[in-house]
């Protein structure tokens, strides 16, 4: 790892654990800084509220940083794997199946109560993402292109987005307002047993893709290249769908849909780290996609959530990539 | 050759010409009507500020419009006795058996205080009736859906034949006077007061020529409901609303219905600080810690039907540390079980009770809308 590499890294280490820090002392409700590192201490508190309220920031900071780490690294290896710079965790449909999942819950209005009724998404958004994987897993045992496939994503987008149309045609004022506010993406409200389940569904995986280096680092130089040098094509393939699919379900089920995190971090890392050694670059990717979460988390917060997540990652991300669209004219885009 | 030509052009011109159909006709507005022979009752409109009645030699202009900041509306409908409305803009003569298609369900209360509830011909979301009559009337197709989604379904309206839709001021339908139905602006539930969302009844007592009914109907609940606002004691105990959804806590603007009805029952609205007409967005947290601190907690949700605190503490722990949680004063309206959208606009009286029994000011009464979840 060169020294500009690994001093980038301890940066983006720094900053995140910084950003977390700041996460936890700033909020509408004031709390002293003693009082805080009292309560992550274990010790008891003078408000018995207090332990809820850093508890709450200290899950929805955690869930900023896997979130976004996670899906920065699955935007970077579908980057590589479609040889397309502007691929992103949403262009497998598995994602958009996670939505359907959770649409039909709210806007079929189908609510047992607050409790029960946010298992029931999680669960309903899980079943809508899996099912779009395994049919892409399925279908990807057909298809030798990797364009192909993306195109089946795209149409599986259209055909997800269709249904949920429809789903809004039917859906009655609030649970309407309800899935659109799901829409917006919040990294708020997981509990304790959200936040294991979402961590398992994130790291796990995440270290599965550390096994990916070797034939990422081959698919930079084209899919015959990889072929040449030993990659199992097909496996690989399973594998990045079903590694990248299971992160981008997850975090789509317990956050809502988040845009552009998962575009514009893989070519912001890009820009600023030369190597094209995946060993390396999925590491800094995670530390960055942590670090542009628990950012934009604390945007939201600072705004006292007038500013939604996803307006903040478009604000972010969205120059970014018009920035990598200019590059790429230019031909000076890398994947 | 010219003509196969020419053939398209002239088509287009036919079709111009003879595609378009004038809807309109030479109508007159009814301020400039000379007197009518009628002999009706005159109502006196107190509290609401959404609408008034204007008299006419016994003929009646019922005006719809807004009256706070946020909103600009107005509406208009002539109700005209013993002559024929074809002369007019906007007009319906009164009925008992005038064929209603109304957008909400709350407007059915209202014709239905009024014993005109089989006047429904057309409503919007029939899949959430739960009265047996009425449902049996939409099996029977007596009353269609009129609406898809919130939208208004141009054929199904046209279907259903009412002499008048009743419809919220904010849609952005297509406008049903286009299809020669009449329509009106309903806007009971922006009023700011229970007493004024009731006097509401009023103009559909006029729309059905049924003043007497209505203004006995609203005499007999509002003498009630200020007799026992007259008999509240100020408590001094402060209340907080709501549920949050996310991390956002949408608590009413303090001059809103909701705040006055607890006002008026004795209790005091721990944001009344914040101004405004419309929710007011609190962070979640900062309601775990000051507002957490309010006597009474009081939810207006749909929740199962047995639904009790300690389900609602496991929706989030940190409801254990409210005071109103602790002294088990949290106040709960289960939307999903009592009509609270629908009858209950019509029953404040006893929404009112239902509160000064939950908050220990009344003794033997049973609850209707409002109870101390246990």
């Amino acid at each position: 790892m060169a020294k500009a590499d690994k001093i980038f890294g301890i940066l983006l280490m720094l900053a995140i654990t910084l950003f977390v820090f700041v996460n936890l002392i700033i909020g509408e409700a004031e709390i002293p800084n003693s009082a805080i590192f009292a309560i992550l201490g274990g010790d008891a508190s003078d408000n018995p509220v207090w332990p809820y309220i850093v508890e709450n920031r200290l899950h929805r900071s955690i869930t900023a940083v896997l979130a976004g780490g996670g899906l920065a690294v699955s935007g970077l290896i579908l980057q590589v794997f479609f040889r397309n710079p502007l691929a992103g965790p949403g262009v497998l449909g598995v994602t958009s199946g996670a939505s359907l999942g959770v649409g039909v819950v709210i806007l079929g209005g189908i609510s047992l109560s607050a409790q029960y009724g946010a298992w029931l998404h999680i669960v309903a958004g899980l079943i809508g993402a899996l099912s779009v994987l395994a049919l892409l897993m399925f279908l990807s045992q057909f298809i030798r292109s990797a364009i192909t496939l993306l195109v089946i994503g795209l149409m599986l987008v259209f055909l997800t987005s269709a249904i949920i149309d429809v789903l809004y045609l039917w859906a009655n004022e609030t649970n309407t307002r309800s899935f659109v506010v799901w829409g917006l993406g919040s990294f708020e409200g997981l509990s304790q047993l959200d936040l294991l389940s979402l961590a398992s569904f994130v790291i796990i995986p995440f270290a599965g893709a550390l096994f990916l280096v070797k034939p990422l680092n081959a698919l930079l130089l084209g899919p015959d290249y990889a072929a040449s040098v030993g990659t199992k094509l097909k496996q690989t393939r399973l594998l990045i769908i079903c590694i990248t699919g299971i992160i981008a379900a997850s975090i789509t089920v317990y956050c809502g849909p988040i845009s552009f995190i998962g575009i514009a971090v893989p070519q912001l890392v890009r820009r600023i780290i030369r190597t094209p050694n995946h060993a390396i670059l999925l590491l800094i990717v995670f530390l960055a996609g942590a670090f542009l979460g628990i950012s934009a988390d604390l945007i939201v917060r600072l705004t006292a959530n007038l500013l939604p997540l996803n307006t903040v990652t478009a604000l972010i991300g969205a120059p970014v990539i018009i920035w990598t669209i200019i590059k790429l004219n230019k031909s000076y885009a890398q994947v | 050759m010219k003509m196969i030509k020419s053939f398209p052009i002239i088509l287009s011109i036919l079709l111009l010409l003879g595609g378009c159909i004038d809807h309109t006709n030479d109508q007159v507005d009814f301020d400039n009507q000379g007197p009518m022979n009628s002999i009706r009752t005159e109502l006196k409109i107190d509290f609401a500020q959404g609408f008034e009645l204007i008299y006419q030699d016994q003929n009646v202009k019922i005006k719809t419009n807004s009256f706070d900041e946020n909103t600009v509306w107005r509406d208009s409908m002539a109700v005209i006795y013993n002559t024929s409305v074809e002369n007019y803009k906007k007009a319906i003569q009164p009925s008992k058996n005038l064929r209603f298609a109304c957008q909400s369900s709350t407007h059915l209360s209202f014709l239905k205080a009024l014993g005109a509830e089989d006047n429904l011909c057309g409503l919007c979301g029939v899949e959430y009736v739960t009265n047996p009559d009425l449902k049996e009337k939409i099996e029977e197709n007596e009353v269609v859906e009129i609406c898809q989604g919130e939208g208004l379904m141009q054929e199904a309206i046209l279907t259903a034949q009412p002499d008048i839709y009743l419809r919220y001021p904010f849609q952005s339908d297509f406008d049903p006077e286009d299809i020669a139905i009449n329509s009106l602006y309903i806007a009971e539930y922006l009023e700011k007061t229970p007493l004024a969302r009731l006097e509401w009844i009023k103009l559909f007592g006029v729309l059905i020529g049924k003043e007497a009914e209505a203004a006995q109907y609203f005499d007999d609940i509002s003498m009630e409901y200020i007799s026992l606002k007259k008999n509240t004691e100020n408590f001094n105990q402060t209340f907080i609303m709501n549920l949050p959804y996310q991390d956002d806590w949408y608590m009413p603007a303090s001059n809103s219905l909701v705040v006055n009805l607890m006002g008026d029952a004795g209790l005091n609205y721990f944001y009344a600080a914040d101004n405004g007409t419309e929710n007011i967005l609190h962070p979640k947290e900062a309601v775990w810690s000051d507002g957490g601190k309010a006597d009474y907690w009081i939810i207006i949700a749909a929740r199962p039907a047995d639904f009790n605190l300690n389900q609602l503490i496991a929706e989030d722990p940190a409801y254990k540390t409210f005071k109103s949680v602790k002294e088990k004063k949290v106040i709960f309206c289960n939307t999903a079980t009592v009509p609270y959208f629908t009858t209950g606009v019509l029953e404040p009286n006893v929404m009112l009770n239902d509160l000064r029994f939950a908050t220990g000011q009344l003794m033997n009464h049973q609850p209707i809308y409002f109870q101390l979840l246990e």
